[in-house]
């Protein structure tokens, strides 16, 4: 089955830094830092037990390349993800990812996916992604996500994520998905992850971990 | 005629200053990153430092200054005694301000990575000091490459500080403003504490720059003006005074900004301030211009002995007011006022630090003040800085097990020549044998620690008054 969340597990080294893969599938307007290079993996326990593998690689301002690997499809995955906007007083930071998904059986397909990003509250912000699936069997996908970090005014290391995801395929199969999870840093250089995701076929437990080298 | 600064101000803001993009910028990659962590407790206020700019600068863009001295104040307060164990992204503390001054942000976040990468460089274990200093210039080449950057030249920062607004923040919040100027001092006092010390020789000093940064530093409302680098760290400002420069200017846009916040504007025009501020610092507008040159915006001059400092408030050549000493001269002897040789010694006290010609003008100045005591030196015999600590007795302790020191009391004029200090007997011994010196002993350093010359007759006390016209 096609996911229509691009499940390529880049690597962003702050916790407060939203990433799709770790641990739901939602991406904040915001790239890796221009220079920075992180590698990431993804764990994920269900009816079918999924790794991914990622790097990447901020090869310019706003903008950065990962590559991945999921050994359950086998595929290899590679993303480009551009940021056009921060968020200015009160408008949106704005981005967009571009990912690309070669099965090694099967056809590849492509995922474009628009992004943005909008706080509620002093702290809180709300992440809307919506992906565009490019493929033989077509289809659109949105996922509402929330991020928070706890702790604050005394601890500042910890962000709290939440996702609502509903997509529908051109052969009108439509799916919904529920997801937490808490993303902590660990060391300067490290984030860790585990989030819950819930659908009606499954309850999927993920763990992550993200480091900058 | 340089023309290229006036036409950046002529035709306006840099492009990026009103570019939309978050431009998040990494480190540079590199071993040392994050070396900073091998001194736990230094790393913590550190990171705790960002914490307590960010609350603060939060609250200011909210609306909630009235809290700053208050409610404010205790959040920070509480964070800086259990400080972070990690670096915090500033952002996502002060939220509203970042929407509002997202170029502001660019600018500090590129200035701090280059404080902490700097630090690692200095912490990390196992590399030679020349290895050191050439990877601290690759730092300052890869921060200049951003158009963020600040200069590293000296600002006149009399100048910087002549806004009709200047001192408004201050006044208003002198305790919040103390923070910021404690977390400036430890800023800028951590480099001598790191600069030619082998790591393991930081850790101990640390216990007593902590105590007085946690205990002291934090909670001094009446500096006359912010902490600088070069009086801080007075030996890495003398090997980059680039740094040190770009450091000060650093906080001295901190100042201007915090200035600017507590204004009763609307935010468009503080929004105009800011960038303004902003531009008056950056290196892009001071492209071309020379140390010791210019006027007004692009006067460069600096205190002749001290060129990682800008001109001071009423500075005239190397005589300059120094917060919390008063008046000194700076190619003097802060001890004996006699002029100072290549080599010297600096003594931390107190909260200051002070450039002096020899170890005995060092420990009798530090006897002079209350509380604890750093003496740092070259030696002779060792490539190892000798890092000298003294208890509230002054009680010494020494990195270097069985240093001696020769001190044979003469005229402080030639003090740095039978004031000294050496890694071994042996060391001693040579010196003495080649310099003819008749009738020495090597002196333990129980002994040493209990001789005191008293004031020199050389000292000369410059009775000016205060510039600030603030008194501690």
């Amino acid at each position: 089955m096609l996911c229509l969340v691009p499940a390529v597990g880049w690597a962003q080294s702050d916790h407060t830094n939203v990433e799709s893969g770790h641990p739901l599938g939602f991406d904040d307007a915001y790239s890796i830092g221009y220079g920075a290079r992180s590698f990431g993996f993804s764990r994920s326990f269900g009816p079918e037990n999924d790794f991914h593998v990622g790097a990447t690689y901020g090869f310019a301002k706003n903008q950065d390349f990962t590559i991945g690997y999921d050994t359950n499809g086998q595929e290899l995955e590679v993303s480009y993800f551009r940021g056009l906007r921060r968020e200015i007083e009160d408008h949106s930071g704005l981005a967009y990812r571009v990912s690309a998904q070669v099965p090694r059986n099967g056809s590849a397909y492509l995922t474009v996916r628009g992004i943005a990003t909008k706080h509620l509250g002093q702290y809180g912000k709300l992440h809307l992604n919506v992906d565009l699936l490019l493929a033989s069997e077509g289809g659109i996908g949105i996922t509402l996500g929330y991020s928070s970090p706890i702790g604050i005014p005394r601890h500042f290391d910890t962000q709290f994520v939440a996702e609502v995801n509903g997509s529908v395929t051109a052969n009108q199969r439509s799916t919904a998905r529920f997801g937490v999870g808490l993303r902590h840093q660990v060391n300067p250089v490290t984030v860790a992850d585990i989030g819950i995701q819930v659908n009606a076929e499954e309850t999927r437990l993920k763990f992550g971990m993200s480091v900058a080298f | 005629m340089n023309l290229l600064p006036s036409l950046v101000l002529a035709l306006g803001p840099p492009a990026w200053l009103g570019g939309a993009g978050a431009d998040h910028l990494s480190v540079m990659p590199a071993v040392h990153n994050w070396a900073i962590q091998r001194l736990p407790a230094f790393a913590r206020d550190m990171h705790g430092t960002g914490v307590g700019h960010a609350m603060a600068y939060e609250a200011m863009a909210r609306g909630e200054v009235g809290t700053l001295e208050s409610h404010t104040f205790d959040r920070i307060d509480r964070v800086l005694h259990n400080p972070p164990r990690n670096p915090v992204d500033e952002a996502s503390i002060s939220p509203t301000f970042i929407r509002q001054y997202g170029a502001l942000e660019k600018v500090f976040d590129w200035a701090h990575l280059l404080h902490f990468q700097t630090i690692d460089v200095l912490i990390h274990p196992g590399w030679s000091q020349a290895r050191r200093d050439k990877e601290i210039e690759k730092l300052w080449r890869y921060y200049q490459s951003q158009p963020y950057a600040l200069t590293g030249l000296p600002m006149n920062m009399e100048f910087l500080s002549s806004s009709p607004y200047d001192g408004a923040f201050r006044r208003a919040y002198p305790k919040v403003n103390g923070l910021f100027w404690g977390y400036h001092w430890l800023q800028t006092a951590a480099y001598d504490m790191l600069y030619e010390i082998e790591p393991r020789d930081q850790i101990s000093q640390y216990v007593v720059l902590g105590d007085q940064y946690r205990r002291v530093e934090l909670y001094r409302t009446k500096r006359d003006f912010m902490p600088m680098t070069a009086e801080m760290s007075p030996r890495f400002s003398k090997r980059f005074p680039m740094i040190a420069n770009a450091f000060d200017n650093l906080h001295m846009l901190h100042d201007n900004v915090n200035d600017i916040l507590a204004q009763d504007w609307e935010k468009s025009r503080k929004q105009a301030e800011v960038k303004a501020a902003i531009i008056r610092v950056l290196a892009s507008t001071h492209v071309d211009e020379e140390p010791g040159e210019g006027e007004g915006l692009h006067d460069h001059e600096h205190v002749p002995s001290v060129p990682g400092m800008g001109k001071m408030k009423g500075s005239d050549g190397d005589i300059m007011f120094m917060s919390g000493m008063g008046w000194m001269d700076m190619s003097r002897c802060a001890h004996c006022s006699i002029p100072l040789p290549e080599e010297t010694a600096t003594v931390s006290a107190n909260g200051w630090t002070m450039v002096v010609r020899c170890l005995a003008c060092a420990r009798d100045m530090a006897a002079e003040t209350p509380g604890q005591a750093i003496i740092r030196t070259h030696i002779q015999g060792s490539s190892r800085t000798l890092v000298l600590i003294s208890d509230e007795q002054g009680n010494w302790q020494s990195n270097i097990q069985g240093v001696v020191f020769l001190e044979q009391a003469g005229e402080h004029p030639e003090c740095a020549d039978w004031s000294r200090a050496f890694a071994s007997s042996e060391s001693f011994d040579a010196f003495v044998r080649n310099n003819q010196i008749s009738g020495a002993s090597p002196l333990s350093l129980q002994s040493w620690s209990e001789r005191n010359l008293g004031k020199p007759p050389t000292f000369r006390k410059m009775d000016r008054p205060n510039p600030y016209g603030v008194k501690d």
